[in-house]
């Protein structure tokens, strides 16, 4: 059974980052470095962002609920990975490369993630197949979220205040809706393969217009093949 | 793959900043069941059967020193292109702006610890880690002058 759910486990570097990586690369010449500095943005957010969400942790759940907590870890999380990426993208590379900074944020997620469910199981953790599955799929919004957003850093012609408040925001609520959706199954629907799949297809459908947003603007260029 | 010679730098001085932080994370590595204990201490549950959890944790503690070294030559390439876009901006010498960007490293990983009340070890070798990187870098800096690497020759070569 271990055998079997390990196999399934290489499904999430397959979305989160294979998938990705030849969407871009058919239209953006291959770029290490910025693959790297994403993911060294990455690591600079696990050592930032868990203290930041941690300290007012027993305060919030003290005076509010569960929910409330859930919703501040989400809004940091959303505006500190936001900051970094908007950062790198300005400062290093806000021209095509960018784009393979946001690819290489979200696969070095894929990968973090990639290792530590397959320790898991390893260890002898029983997990279904059905969640490592969606959560491979999961893999791939994420990448494509990071992904888009580098997208609309660099390309969009929205000022550079509301382009940081406005991906940070929209990570946060994602962020939120995953945790409350798939973490805590508040809507009764991880029980059951086919609520997984509706769980995962809200998710899409939130993350949907900003994939469509990102299209949009480099549509042109995609089109000519450059 | 180096892109400019402060990456370049940077790469390294990270690869020699992650081995000595490992080397002596595996001195001092504590044992899965401290771990344990030490998670009940901060009331922190892991949804995972006891059993399990210790062969989880055991292996990561094994895996922990490659961690940091992969850990650490990732951050390079990021505060090696950060040098980079200091040094072109000042007029200091690229030994200083090499130690300002260690610095911002080392601040980085320990100030979050020390306002938050963090472990008093792991801001210690969190703070040895950065200041390790801090001065290799400049000793790099200064033996491998990354200005004269001739990132034209790379470059026009591998341009998009």
């Amino acid at each position: 059974m271990i055998s079997t759910q390990l196999l399934y486990v290489f499904l999430i570097p397959i979305f989160g980052i294979a998938v990705p990586f030849y969407i871009v690369h058919k239209h953006v010449g291959f770029r290490f470095i910025p693959i790297v500095v994403g993911g060294s943005l990455l690591f600079i957010t696990l050592i930032i962002q868990p203290p930041l969400q941690l300290a007012p942790r027993d305060l919030l759940l003290e005076l509010f609920n569960e929910y409330v907590y859930i919703f501040y870890s989400s809004i940091i999380s959303g505006f500190i990975q936001e900051l970094l990426k908007i950062a790198a993208i300005l400062k290093l590379y806000n021209d095509v490369r960018g784009i393979w900074v946001g690819f290489g944020f979200g696969s070095f997620e894929a990968l973090l993630i990639f290792s530590n469910t397959a320790i898991a199981i390893y260890s002898g953790y029983d997990v279904d197949v059905y969640e490592i599955i969606m959560g491979s799929y999961e893999r791939l919004i994420a990448t494509g979220f990071h992904i888009s957003s580098t997208i609309i850093f660099i390309y969009s012609m929205w000022s550079i205040l509301f382009r940081y408040l406005l991906m940070s925001v929209y990570h946060a609520m994602l962020n939120f809706l995953a945790i409350i959706i798939i973490g805590k199954d508040i809507l009764s629907l991880m029980t059951t393969p086919t609520g997984l799949i509706a769980g995962y297809a809200i998710l899409t459908l939130f993350v949907a217009p900003l994939f469509f947003i990102s299209y949009r603007m480099v549509r042109s260029w995609l089109k000519a093949d450059i | 793959m180096v892109e400019s010679g402060y990456i370049r730098n940077g790469v390294v001085a990270g690869a020699v900043s992650g081995l000595v932080t490992a080397t002596y994370t595996y001195l001092t590595l504590p044992s899965a069941e401290e771990v344990i204990d030490a998670l009940r201490n901060q009331s922190i549950t892991v949804p995972m059967p006891e059993d399990v959890l210790e062969s989880y944790i055991g292996i990561s503690l094994m895996l922990s020193g490659l961690f940091i070294v992969i850990f650490m030559l990732v951050i390079g390439v990021l505060f090696g292109a950060v040098h980079g876009y200091i040094d072109k901006r000042s007029k200091l010498p690229t030994y200083l702006t090499a130690l300002v960007s260690g610095f911002i490293f080392t601040a980085l990983v320990t100030l979050p610890n020390i306002a938050l009340s963090g472990s008093p070890s792991k801001t210690v070798s969190n703070f040895a880690m950065g200041i390790i990187y801090a001065i290799a870098l400049a000793i790099l800096a200064i033996l491998w002058d990354p200005k004269k690497y001739r990132e034209d020759i790379y470059t026009s070569a591998n341009q998009y």
